[in-house]
Formats: structure tokens, C-alpha cells, sequence
């Protein structure tokens, strides 16, 4: 019942601006280290708060993985190198289809990988801000 | 009839998630999630509205991560035209 990537239905100039804006801030992460502090903006969540969002370290864990260091890159955060895979596939899928070629794939996700996605998210956000060794590890 | 496409809903939500660092993300996640499980059980209205809920809450936490990201680089713009004068 539910759609699938193939019919994914945003306008055509929306996909090119988010290819363009992907485009844009892949090569900036490849380019200017964001190990250094001062190169980007804190995240808001860590600035306030002083605790980790499930997102702090992407961007240093994009810059590893652009730079062939795996491990690097899990050791910054985890949680974007499991769902790197499936954003990357929903944008070529777009993009292909906002070109007018659309992909012979279908791919629709049930409503238990989106409640697996809530829980993943949320058991990573605590977990990471606790600062006891084995824990320690998945903080950026 | 157009239907809400809740794969795309979800997947958008965990950008917002991962690369605006906001709670917003979250609520567009469970909102997703919401949207799907009604879809399955029939319940279209429901779904429907989760979805736009979701749809709100993962753009506006798109926009707030973009417009920090300009306002960080229009500060240190400013402060490096202003460093040329003082």
C-alpha cells in the first residue's frame, strides 16, 4: 500500500538543489577537515546542551570514510555509516528519476523498520552520552 | 488519488536526524513511523495527517541546520571584512 522509491515524487528542481547541495558539501568535507575546530559550526544540540546528538561526528566521519579510513569513520559515529548506504541509494533513485530515467528497483520499508529506526536512534543517543568505557566508544 | 509515500517521509527524516542535530528529527522519525503503521491498518486518514506532521517537522529541521549553517558563515565573513578596518 505504501509507496515505493520508484515513485518518490518530489519536485524535479528540489532533487537537483539536494544533489547539488550534496555535491557541494561532499567535496567541502573532502577538502576542509572538520577534526580541526573553528572549520564548521558546533551542532546546535552539543552547543546547548553539552550532551551528544545522534548525529554529532558525521561530518568527521564522512571525512574519514572520503578518505578510505573505515574504521575511522565507525569510530566517529556509527549510526550514519549504517544508514549512509540507504540515504545514498534514495538519492541516486531520485535524482535518476528527476532526470527522467527513472531505476527498475522497488524498495519500500515496513512500518517495523521504521519503528527499529526509533529505537536504534534513541538506545544510540543515550547510550553514547554515558560515559563509562564500553560506552565511551560510541561517543564521537 | 495521490497517497503519502512514507519510505521517502522516513529516509528524509533521518537526514534531518543525523545532519541538522536537532529533536525535530526525532518527532519527524516517530511521526514516519506513525504514518506507516496506520497505512498497514487501513487507517489512510490517520496516515495521511501523521505524514504531514512528519513532512513539517523534518523540513523545518532542515531549514533551521541550513540557516545556522549561513549565519555561522555570514559571522565569519563579517568578521573577516570587518578585520580589514580595525
Amino acid at each position: 500500500m505504501s509507496k515505493s522509491l520508484t515513485q518518490l515524487r518530489l519536485p524535479r528542481s528540489l532533487w537537483l538543489a539536494l544533489a547539488f547541495l550534496a555535491l557541494g558539501g561532499t567535496s567541502l568535507v573532502y577538502f576542509v577537515d572538520p577534526r580541526l575546530p573553528g572549520n564548521y559550526p558546533p551542532c546546535l544540540f552539543l552547543y546547548f546542551t553539552g550532551c551528544y546528538c545522534p548525529g554529532c561526528g558525521t561530518l568527521r566521519a564522512l571525512h574519514r570514510l572520503l578518505h578510505g579510513d573505515l574504521s575511522g569513520a565507525l569510530g566517529y559515529n556509527p549510526l550514519t555509516m549504517l544508514v549512509l548506504p540507504l540515504i545514498t541509494a534514495t538519492g541516486v533513485a531520485g535524482l535518476m528519476e528527476a532526470v527522467g530515467r527513472p531505476l527498475r528497483f522497488n524498495f519500500t520499508l515496513s512500518h517495523r523498520v521504521a519503528w527499529a529506526v526509533v529505537v536504534v536512534i534513541i538506545l544510540f543517543w543515550t547510550l553514547r552520552n554515558v560515559p563509562i568505557y564500553p560506552l565511551t566508544t560510541l561517543a564521537p | 488519488m495521490s497517497r503519502p509515500n512514507h519510505t521517502l517521509n522516513l529516509i528524509l527524516s533521518i537526514v534531518a536526524t543525523i545532519f541538522c542535530c536537532l529533536p525535530l528529527g526525532i518527532v519527524a522519525i516517530v511521526f514516519a513511523a506513525i504514518g506507516m503503521s496506520r497505512e498497514g491498518s487501513g487507517d489512510l486518514a490517520g496516515a495521511e495527517s501523521a505524514a504531514r506532521t512528519s513532512k513539517i517537522c523534518y523540513w523545518v529541521a532542515i531549514g533551521i541546520g541550513l540557516a545556522g549553517v549561513a549565519l555561522y558563515v555570514l559571522f565569519f565573513f563579517l568578521l573577516g571584512v570587518g578585520s580589514l578596518f580595525f
